[in-house]
């Protein structure tokens, strides 16, 4: 019996740590005319390499919150570098005036508004918020 | 000596301004405020002689010094429309003359009208390096400061004028060729220069995590007693990977009627690994002056002697808006002036820094900074 508690408890805990960290998906508006994009692709309009997507004349790329699980996923996985990294690079560009970084949001929904409210916007949501006024794009 | 503000360059910055103040509420998503800084401190084993960067007037000894590397800039930029803005830079750190410490340091326009092409007209940076741009922006750096024996060769630091660059991708390549035209300033041994017809040719390929760069500029000097034609080349490669970072640079120092005081040469090779928040580095620089023997000897001196730097330092990415460094270095002059001492007392040139008739051996210097970003 008590073995089956510890069980319980250990199997709780890896299901806690799997909830924490976060799967994301990258998004566009649903009336984007982007359809897929590969990691390159976003990592690219991510970290300032590129203005465009395929499909689209501009991109306006949207971060979330500072410190934030989805922000630390999404640039683990999109992009293989760490937030020290990413600031690092954006004080490089942007005080070189060669571009600004991405405006940063404070949830999974205020992405969404945005996204719906700009079809050249592109962000990054938890995969269980995804709904029809956003279209995925990639999923890492 | 030409106008130190002229009128694009104050356009600019009233544009800048006019946005700011008139419409912040209406444009808050195409305006951007923001801004760097450096808190240093500089210590080293020898009171002979001053260490200190660029063309600066003096620096640290056995007593710290806190004004090397110390600085503090902030940055507005409109984005007008989808292809035009505007950046205007301040930037306050100790330069060569005391009274020049806070300046626009930049205030240009930059207009894409074609996808990959992109046309600045106004005051910016001479792009001469790797790290031209942001080499005042520690936060943005690996090393705690960029090697003097490559970036201290360099007398036009910016330029007033404009530049058109073009970018393209071939596949997983990318070129990037920029030319440049324009007027500037040279600061030599505290005297400035003014200096006419700059021109810049830069080409860049950059394809996965290696980047290149071939670059030359050339300017001529008019001054009184001095006609010159000053040129510059340079050279770069870096590569950064995952955790692993390295970077070179060679550069030459030419001047067509004063070869011998002005000719050198410089390299550097630096090499760091990231383990989390920290990492670790170490560079060797060196500068070597060049001599030609259809030349007189020159009576002036050599403005840059040898030098080489071994360094090795480490950052630490302690917060997310500000990283810690330290750094080690061990300067050798071989009993020339080497490129970054200045000795206190009298000048054989009065009034003006102390750094071309003077012989330094090897001096340890410890540098410790906090670099921000907001």
């Amino acid at each position: 019996m008590k073995n089956i508690n510890r069980l319980a408890v250990a199997v709780a805990m890896l299901l806690t740590v799997g909830a924490a960290r976060a799967d994301i998906v990258v998004v566009v508006s649903a009336k984007s005319s982007v359809a897929k994009l590969t990691k390159d692709q976003v990592a690219d309009v991510f970290l300032g390499k590129s203005t465009s997507l395929p499909g689209a004349s501009q991109a306006v790329p949207l971060d979330q919150a500072a410190g934030s699980k989805v922000r630390d996923e999404f640039y683990t996985k999109v992009t293989g570098q760490t937030q020290a990294q990413v600031k690092t690079l954006w004080a490089k560009l942007s005080f070189s005036g060669k571009g600004t970084p991405p405006k940063a949001l404070g949830s999974d929904d205020e992405v969404k508004q945005q996204l719906a409210a700009n079809p050249n916007a592109i962000g990054y949501v938890d995969k269980s918020k995804l709904d029809a006024s956003v279209k995925a794009v990639f999923e890492p | 000596m030409k106008s130190k503000f002229p009128l694009v360059t104050a356009a600019v910055v009233a544009l800048c301004g006019g946005a700011a103040s008139n419409a912040w509420a209406g444009v808050e998503d195409h305006v951007t405020f923001s801004g760097f800084g450096t808190l240093g401190g500089v210590v080293t084993n020898s009171d002979d002689v001053d260490f200190r960067r660029d063309q600066q007037p003096d620096g640290a000894n056995k007593t710290i010094d806190t004004g090397v590397d110390t600085d503090l800039g902030v940055q507005l930029n409109v984005q007008a429309t989808s292809w035009l803005s505007a950046t205007v830079q301040g930037l306050a750190l100790k330069r060569y003359e005391h009274d020049k410490n806070m300046e626009i340091e930049w205030a240009f326009l930059k207009a894409t009208p074609l996808p990959g092409l992109s046309v600045r007209a106004g005051r910016m940076a001479m792009s001469t390096f790797l790290v031209s741009d942001s080499r005042n922006v520690g936060y943005a750096n690996t090393w705690l400061r960029a090697p003097n024996e490559v970036y201290g060769l360099a007398l036009l630091p910016r330029i007033e004028g404009g530049d058109v660059t073009y970018t393209k991708d071939f596949g997983k390549l990318r070129l990037t060729g920029s030319v440049t035209a324009g007027h500037s300033e040279a600061n030599v041994v505290g005297q400035t220069i003014a200096m006419h017809d700059v021109h810049g040719l830069n080409l860049q390929m950059q394809m996965g995590d290696v980047t290149a760069r071939i670059g030359r500029v050339t300017a001529d000097a008019d001054a009184p007693g001095i006609q010159d034609t000053y040129k510059f080349n340079s050279l770069g490669v870096s590569y950064d990977k995952d955790k692993v970072l390295a970077q070179a640079e060679y550069v030459q120092r030419r001047s067509d009627n004063f070869y011998n005081t002005v000719a050198a040469d410089g390299w550097y090779a630096m090499g760091g690994y990231r383990f989390g928040s920290l990492t670790p580095y170490a560079m060797v620089s060196r500068t070597t002056p060049q001599h030609s023997n259809s030349e007189a000897p020159s009576m002036i001196g050599t403005l840059s002697g040898k030098q080489a730097t071994l360094a090795a330092g480490m950052r630490w990415d302690a917060t997310s808006f500000a990283a810690i460094k330290i750094q080690y270095e061990r300067v050798d002059a071989d009993g020339t002036n080497g490129i970054s001492f200045e000795k206190p007392g009298p000048s054989i040139f009065p009034g003006l820094p102390n750094t071309m008739f003077i012989s330094v051996d090897t001096v340890n210097v410890f540098s410790a900074t906090v670099d921000f970003v907001f």
